[in-house]
């Protein structure tokens, strides 16, 4: 159905345009499909030709057949014809019908190429189908008429090539194109309908962009419209904008506070500066009231401010803010305005805290330097007029604040004139020196002269000429400590003295103790040797031999006969052998007696020689021999100890070799230390009382454990065992260890004592180096003695070098 | 006004021109007949020689070259026609076979062809003596013989270089076929030379 639309002819020009670009598009397509069909009949005619009739014969020769040649040169053209016509003008119409004569063509070759097989003649209807894709109804004419032409011509002179048979009627062709016609007219109304098809769809995409463009125009229309009129606001409000920016840029660029309030104390409007003052959001704010971010103290004053501003038209205050970062003080400035019939408080404001802190700081440092003990002056480097004192100053030199003020240093310093203090000065001003420290006096107002010490520096700010800064300490009681500290310095270094010689004394005191104990011990031993050697004269067999010898007196005239006969006589030979026997056993009994009286002797000749070598503190270095060291201490105290019925033991490892070093005072040591656990073992009266001597290697040491069940050591004396003059002994001398101890130390070794109290005994252990140390004076170099270190039942006793 | 396509036209014309001489060449080439060759002699040593090879009544001589692929046409309406006979004629195909080949030379599609006919005999005739003996140089040509020797047709029974189908040629041997022959029918046969040393081209 058409309409007046339909009819319109810029309607039907976009129609035909569009159907044409659609066509177009649709040729081409199908244009490419073709290219492939031309090239694939080509291909097929020559395979053909190849595989039917490849050569003609003339008896044995032969030569490539004519078909060949004409299917690849014939063929060939056909192909290449319609190909190009396709691939360069893929939509034009003389394209198209080119395409519609050369299939046709094609049959004509392919049935002579077949010898005029009837079967070839479908090809001619295939094309023209084929044809039809292109729904274009006069190529379908072109090719009826190549048909048409091409039965004309060869059924009147060729027949047989086309009809395959010479008996026709020379009107064959027309039943071979009617035929083809046949098929045509029913292609022709079907390409017809198809293009009418494809033309009412454009019409109908046309109808749609027409009616999609009308829309779209009066859309742009009506946002044109808009456009102008949102053109004309945003103009007005830029205008707008531009005014209240103006305004706002003016606000922000004063650098105080600005801000506008409301009759009821509301901010309506207010600076950067101001905000960020207060450190509040622009909600909080618009939302508040001015004295809500006032000091709760400040709120009355400020709110009889603001309402002052709005009665008089003017006030000025001062207050504390509450901000975000703290009180902050501001100088607030308010004018009454009338703006659009209301009354409104125009103000701005001076953030002041940070001068209120400096004068604070002023103040407080003022005040320091006031209660400060030093006098401070400051005074001008030219006049040299004080420009300030503290309070000490005042109070030094008895002047008030206001004279000092108008007073110079050479005022109160009698000591100096002004030439000599500006030459002192000098150094300071030119920076040749930081500071300078005398010592002087002032004179006060009655005229007392006050040491003083003053420190004297040169000030110079960045933009100032300078200040001297002169600190005056009052040093009357320092001189005064210093002749008290002299005083007593006199009287230290006399008790020094006294001291030294009181130490020279109890040094000699010791010493000699030391000697009479050792010396003591061992004439004990010689004592009891002694004893033992009288016991065996006095019980000596001697008296016996004297009886025998008044006897042969007797008998002297019948001395034979008696010695013979006599039974008495008979036995004198046999006495004699006896007695002879016993005198051998005395004697021997005598010699070992005194020999050990003579190693005791020797012993005390060592013990001297020890004492006298302590004042010259030099150790004798010797093989030592532990288990003769043990053997000779048992020798020295076994008879005491055999009296009293105790058990020495004694335990000798066997990797303890002789060693290097003070035989004498090791044997020394441990005699006192079996000495001692003897008189333990007789008080405590302990039962099966034994000594065990034990001797072993550890590390580079030699140990000596001298080990007894007697009394023991309570924890409260254990530590005082090694200190001079203790002992529980009733007649003890409190020596004997303290010696002993001291001894080890000069050898390099120590003196430890192990008891777990009373009724548990107490081992000594000695503990020796195996060498010597490396340096002789090592022991000479034992100046003093510490005290014992005591752990859980334990002592030691060792040296500091 | 819609411009002119010149080149594209000049193109167009000059192809189709090219097509249409091409195919009128090859029509023509497929139109042109073989030599034609002399009746046979009426010599009493040839005729002897021709009445050797006679089977019955009639017999059909087919002189053809193995290889010739025109000759598949007189192969195939020799086929027809003996398919339209109540009683098939004999057949003696005398195949052209080079000094220098081997008789299996001749075993092609032409001759596995001949094989399915009723009654055939393939003789092989060396450089085609036989043939040029009773005046034949193209493949494809029959001769129709009676029993005492006398020819009664000559010429090929195809209408073009292989091309089947129904001819006149054709018709006339199997009226000669069917009835005595008052008279001696030649006719132009299409196909490849046999004798190499005829000059003329077929």
């Amino acid at each position: 159905m058409s309409t007046d639309a339909d009819q319109c002819p810029q309607f039907l020009e976009s129609t035909q345009r569009l159907f044409d670009q659609r066509y177009a598009r649709e040729c081409e397509r199908l244009s490419r499909g073709m290219m492939w069909l031309m090239l694939a009949q080509w291909v097929a005619c020559v395979v053909l030709a190849l595989t039917v009739s490849p050569l003609t014969w003339i008896g044995s020769a032969y030569s490539i057949h004519v078909h060949v040649i004409a299917a690849f040169f014939i063929g060939g053209t056909l192909s290449t014809l319609g190909i190009w016509h396709l691939w360069k003008r893929p939509a034009a119409p003389l394209t198209r019908h080119v395409i519609a004569a050369v299939p046709l063509l094609w049959t004509c070759l392919l049935i002579h190429m077949t010898g005029g097989r009837i079967e070839t003649h479908f090809h001619a209807f295939a094309s023209i189908a084929i044809l039809s894709l292109y729904r274009d109804w006069r190529i379908l004419i072109t090719a009826t008429a190549v048909v048409a032409v091409d039965h004309l011509v060869r059924g009147v002179w060729f027949p047989q090539s086309v009809f395959g048979t010479l008996m026709i009627s020379p009107y064959r062709w027309i039943e071979h194109a009617w035929w083809v016609l046949f098929e045509v007219s029913f292609l022709i109304p079907g390409c017809i309908r198809l293009k009418r098809e494809i033309w009412t769809l454009c019409q109908s995409q046309v109808e749609t962009e027409a009616a999609k463009s009308n829309v779209e125009r009066q859309v742009l229309e009506r946002t044109s419209q808009l456009s102008a009129t949102v053109e004309q606001l945003d103009a007005t409000m830029a205008s707008v904008t531009e005014t209240k920016q103006f305004m706002q840029t003016i606000i922000e660029s004063v650098s105080g506070l600005f801000y506008v309030l409301d009759e009821q104390g509301r901010y309506m409007m207010w600076n950067q500066p101001m905000q960020s003052l207060l450190g509040a959001t622009s909600e909080q704010m618009g939302q508040a009231s001015a004295l809500d971010f006032i000091h709760a103290d400040d709120r009355p004053y400020i709110a009889e401010k603001i309402h002052e501003v709005f009665t008089n038209g003017q006030a000025v205050a001062e207050a504390r803010l509450l901000t975000s970062s703290g009180i902050r003080y501001v100088v607030l400035n308010g004018r009454r305005v009338i703006n659009d019939g209301r009354l409104i408080l125009v103000g701005s404001g001076q953030d002041i805290s940070e001068r209120r802190a400096t004068e604070l700081e002023l103040s407080e440092f003022r005040e320091t330097l006031d209660k400060t003990h030093d006098c401070v002056f400051i005074f001008d480097p030219d006049s040299l007029i004080f420009s300030y004192v503290n309070q000490g100053a005042i109070r030094q030199v008895g002047y008030s604040r206001e004279e000092l003020l108008n007073m110079r240093p050479i005022e109160i310093s009698p000591e100096f004139d002004e030439a000599t203090y500006r030459s002192l000065l000098k150094p300071l001003m030119i920076g040749q020196t930081d500071n300078r420290i005398f010592e002087t006096v002032h004179r006060d107002r009655q005229g007392r002269e006050i040491p003083v010490e003053v420190t004297l520096q040169f000030v110079r700010m960045d933009a100032e000429a300078g200040k001297f800064v002169a600190v005056v300490r009052d040093i009357t009681r320092r001189r005064h400590e210093e002749a008290e500290r002299a005083k007593l310095e006199n009287e230290r270094s006399m008790l020094h003295r006294r001291l030294l010689e009181y130490s020279r004394k109890a040094g000699m005191a010791e010493v000699a103790s030391g000697v009479l104990h050792n010396v003591g011990n061992v004439l004990n031993s010689i004592n009891i040797a002694t004893n033992v050697l009288q016991k065996q004269v006095e019980s000596s067999a001697v008296a016996s031999l004297q009886r025998l010898v008044d006897l042969i007196e007797t008998k002297k005239d019948q001395l034979p006969d008696f010695l013979r006969d006599d039974p008495r006589g008979q036995q004198i030979p046999v006495f004699l052998q006896k007695l002879t026997r016993t005198l051998e056993q005395e004697q021997q009994q005598a010699i070992s007696e005194c020999t050990e009286i003579l190693e005791h002797v020797e012993h005390i000749k060592e013990v001297v020689n020890i004492q006298q070598s302590m004042a010259r503190s030099k150790a004798i270095a010797m093989e030592v021999d532990p288990a003769d060291l043990v053997r000779q201490a048992n020798n020295a105290i076994r008879d005491s100890l055999d009296k009293h019925g105790i058990r020495f033991e004694q335990t000798i490892d066997s990797n303890v070799g002789s060693f290097l070093s003070d035989k004498q005072r090791i044997l020394q040591i441990l005699i006192n230390l079996i000495t001692n656990s003897k008189d333990a073992l007789v008080e405590a009266k302990a039962d099966n009382p034994t000594i065990h001597v034990q001797v072993r290697l550890h590390e580079d040491q030699v140990i000596f454990l001298v080990a007894d069940n007697g009394l023991g050591i309570p924890a409260s004396q254990i530590e005082q065992v090694f200190q001079f003059g203790f002992t529980t002994k009733e007649h003890g001398h409190g020596f004997g260890l303290h010696y002993s101890a001291n001894c080890a130390v000069e050898l390099g070794g120590t003196l430890k004592v192990h008891s777990q109290g009373l009724g548990c005994g107490a081992t000594f252990e000695l503990s020796i180096p195996r060498r010597p140390s490396p340096s002789p004076g090592n022991i000479a170099a034992v100046t003093s003695l510490t005290l014992p270190e005591q752990e859980s039942g334990r002592t030691e006793w060792h040296g500091r070098h | 006004m819609r411009k002119l396509p010149i080149f594209p036209g000049i193109i167009t014309v000059l192809g189709f021109a090219i097509v249409a001489s091409g195919l009128i060449g090859l029509t023509a080439y497929s139109h042109r007949p073989g030599l034609t060759s002399e009746s046979i002699r009426n010599s009493d040593d040839l005729k002897k020689l021709v009445k050797a090879h006679v089977q019955g009544e009639k017999t059909l001589f087919l002189f053809y070259h193995p290889h010739c692929t025109c000759t598949s046409a007189t192969i195939s309406e020799l086929h027809d026609m003996m398919g339209h006979m109540a009683s098939p004629i004999p057949v003696v195909a005398f195949a052209f076979v080079p000094e220098s080949e081997e008789a299996s030379w001749i075993e092609t599609r032409a001759t596995r062809s001949l094989r399915r006919l009723p009654r055939i005999e393939i003789q092989l005739d060396r450089l085609g003596n036989f043939a040029e003996l009773l005046g034949v140089s193209t493949s494809g040509c029959i001769l129709l013989i009676d029993r005492e020797g006398n020819e009664q047709f000559r010429g090929g029974i195809t209408a073009a270089r292989g091309h089947i189908g129904p001819c006149i040629s054709q018709s006339d041997l199997m009226r000669a076929c069917a009835e005595r022959a008052s008279q001696r029918n030649e006719w132009p046969t299409f196909g490849c030379q046999l004798q190499s040393q005829f000059s003329a081209k077929d």
